[in-house]
């Protein structure tokens, strides 16, 4: 079952359900882009986190939500930097 | 103090090995300015974080989690959204560097705007900027140099020690340019960002076994973030995550980054690289000072929070570790600097005035490194008043160039009227704000001077793009430039000949 789901995430992975001239992963892409600056600066996203709130898996409110953003931001750029492959934009 | 002072010597004997090693004569100013474009994705990314995270960041960075805790985490939100605008201006930014000879961030201005005032009114910035965070990151040395004397050198004489040291670095900084920067940045890179995280993990699970001290031991407002009703106002964390943001690009040592790749693959890729790494050293550095600040010691000295936890973790041998860490981490950053400044004297504020051969070039950039890394020196040893008053001012100023700077890449309506006078408008009222309330302002929700500098600055800009139009040639020309970068086949057109209509600006 293992060797089975590699193999198809690999295929999934060099083979993405998007043809190679498709730009709806390019705008995925940068639509995740412009999440990143909302989640990372939008002040009522800080005033929110900074009221009592209970921890997020053993973890204070406010380091979790540091820390989830900041593998949300670094996710986006690896997603956008597959798409860039799998549409060859770059050469 | 042998122990500690021979790994640093070890260390920096490996650094000038590899140095020797690599040296390779350059052809031209190019190749001496942006390392003849020959760097891969590794080398990029190394040299990002090299010059991104100094050795402050085990000092000073370090402090503010274990002296106010989570809120320093702003520094790891900030360095990630710089990636995610390197990555956005990757592609356009290193073919106009490819196609057009680019080898500085002022070079860029010339191009985009047309105008020889920008060139050199941004590289007058970048440099003026840049000397008193010089100044600084040669004292910081000091401190880890009387740190690790272990009490036998004075602070004064640990300084000069710190400079002699770095003086002597710099010869090959000079002698070799961009070229020796990355490769050393390569190896200083692992060992700082690599080792240093290696340490971290290890000092944690210390502090967590040992130590027995876990979230639960921390006092509640360690978890604290400024509110809506914060003294230092509701927009004071935005304002410290978006000026950063937006000003890692404006500093001449980190934008030249996108000049020195092989491709813009290499960049977008060492974008992806650096993520990681960021989140796994920064994150990681951050989280283990924070629990330190429980130790009695790190509480009476936040600042001192690396070299206190790696003595008492490991004794001697792991303090000597932590302090190579720090030197790796401070020499990459003020290479860099140097470097970058160097070469902005002599294509952007000499070359830009008269006509120089390469050798002419090659020859002011050494000179100009020579002069700055002197000064910094007789600065560093010297009590200047106000120093860290001037850098942060330096900062709020220098972080204008991000409005012509970023709309200039993404925008094609933006002119060199609106890009001067918003630096002007923006300086000025940035440096004002700066000196009259230091830090946040009160009236303005705790949005620092440098945001309502860029606030005021974006105004302008816009309006001028507006009120100003551009004249038909201009107009094509700039179409030209933007359409030259559309291509999918981006790096292949690179190769080619500029568009018509894409008049050459090089910076040489």
């Amino acid at each position: 079952v293992k060797s089975l789901r590699r193999t198809h995430f690999k295929e999934v992975f060099m083979n993405p359900p998007f043809p190679p001239g498709d730009a709806t992963l390019s705008r995925a892409a940068t639509a995740w882009f412009v999440v990143d600056w909302i989640v990372a600066l939008f002040p009522p996203i800080h005033w929110g986190m900074a009221g009592p709130l209970p921890d997020i898996l053993g973890v204070p409110a406010t380091l979790a939500y540091f820390l989830g953003v900041s593998l949300f931001i670094a996710t986006s750029i690896l997603f956008a930097y597959w798409v860039d492959i799998q549409r060859s934009n770059l050469v | 103090m042998w122990v500690t002072f021979g790994a640093l010597a070890i260390f920096f004997y490996a650094v000038i090995w590899i140095l020797q090693r690599s040296y390779v004569a350059d052809r031209n100013f190019s190749d001496y300015a942006v390392g003849g474009r020959s760097f891969g994705p590794w080398y990029q990314a190394m040299s990002f974080l090299n010059t991104w995270y100094p050795g402050a960041m085990f000092t000073a960075f370090a402090g503010l989690a274990a002296g106010t805790g989570v809120i320093s985490y702003y520094v790891l939100l900030y360095s990630l959204l710089t990636v995610v605008l390197m990555y956005a201006m990757a592609t356009r930014v290193w073919l106009w560097g490819k196609r057009f000879d680019l080898s500085t961030q002022s070079g860029m201005f010339y191009l985009r705007y047309d105008s020889r005032h920008i060139r050199t009114l941004t590289a007058v910035i970048g440099i003026i900027s840049s000397f008193p965070w010089l100044v600084l990151g040669m004292q910081a040395l000091g401190a880890m140099f009387h740190y690790l004397s272990l009490g036998y050198l004075s602070f004064t004489t640990s300084v000069i020690l710190a400079v002699a040291v770095m003086v002597i670095r710099q010869f090959w900084t000079i002698r070799m340019g961009m070229r020796g920067v990355v490769i050393s940045d390569m190896f200083q890179g692992i060992v700082a960002y690599g080792g240093g995280s290696l340490l971290i993990v290890g000092l944690i699970v210390w502090l967590v076994r040992t130590k027995g001290i876990h979230f639960s031991s921390l006092d509640a407002k360690m978890f604290a973030i400024p509110d809506r009703n914060s003294p230092q106002g509701a927009l004071y964390l935005f304002a410290l995550i978006f000026s950063g943001t937006v000003g890692g690009w404006c500093w001449p040592s980190i934008f030249v980054r996108l000049f020195t790749a092989d491709s813009a693959r290499s960049v977008k890729k060492a974008a992806a690289l650096a993520m990681p790494w960021s989140i796994i050293f920064c994150g990681g550095l951050l989280l283990v000072c924070m629990l330190a600040g429980r130790l009695p010691d790190v509480a009476a000295h936040p600042d001192d929070v690396w070299f206190l936890l790696s003595r008492d973790a490991g004794g001697l041998a792991v303090l000597a570790l932590a302090g190579v860490c720090v030197l790796a981490a401070s020499m990459g950053n003020i290479d860099g600097n140097i470097q970058a400044m160097g070469t902005q004297i002599a294509g952007d504020v000499v070359g830009n005035n008269a006509q120089l051969s390469h050798g002419q070039l090659l020859t002011i950039a050494k000179s100009g490194m020579a002069i700055i890394t002197a000064l910094a020196a007789w600065a560093a040893c010297s009590k200047l008043p106000a120093l860290f008053s001037i850098a942060v001012l330096s900062y709020q100023g220098i972080i204008q160039l991000a409005v012509p700077q970023m709309l200039g890449i993404f925008w094609r309506r933006g002119n060199k009227q609106g890009a001067i006078a918003g630096l002007v408008v923006g300086f000025i009222i940035a440096s004002t704000l700066e000196i009259q309330f230091q830090g946040s302002v009160p009236w303005a929700y705790g949005l620092t001077s440098g945001v309502i500098g860029l606030l005021a600055n974006l105004v302008v800009y816009v309006a001028c793009a507006y009120l100003f139009p551009h004249s038909q040639s201009e107009r094509a020309r700039i179409d030209a430039l933007f359409e030259s970068t559309s291509s999918l086949d981006d790096e292949k057109a690179a190769i080619g000949t500029p568009p018509a209509g894409a008049t050459a600006c090089s910076a040489n």
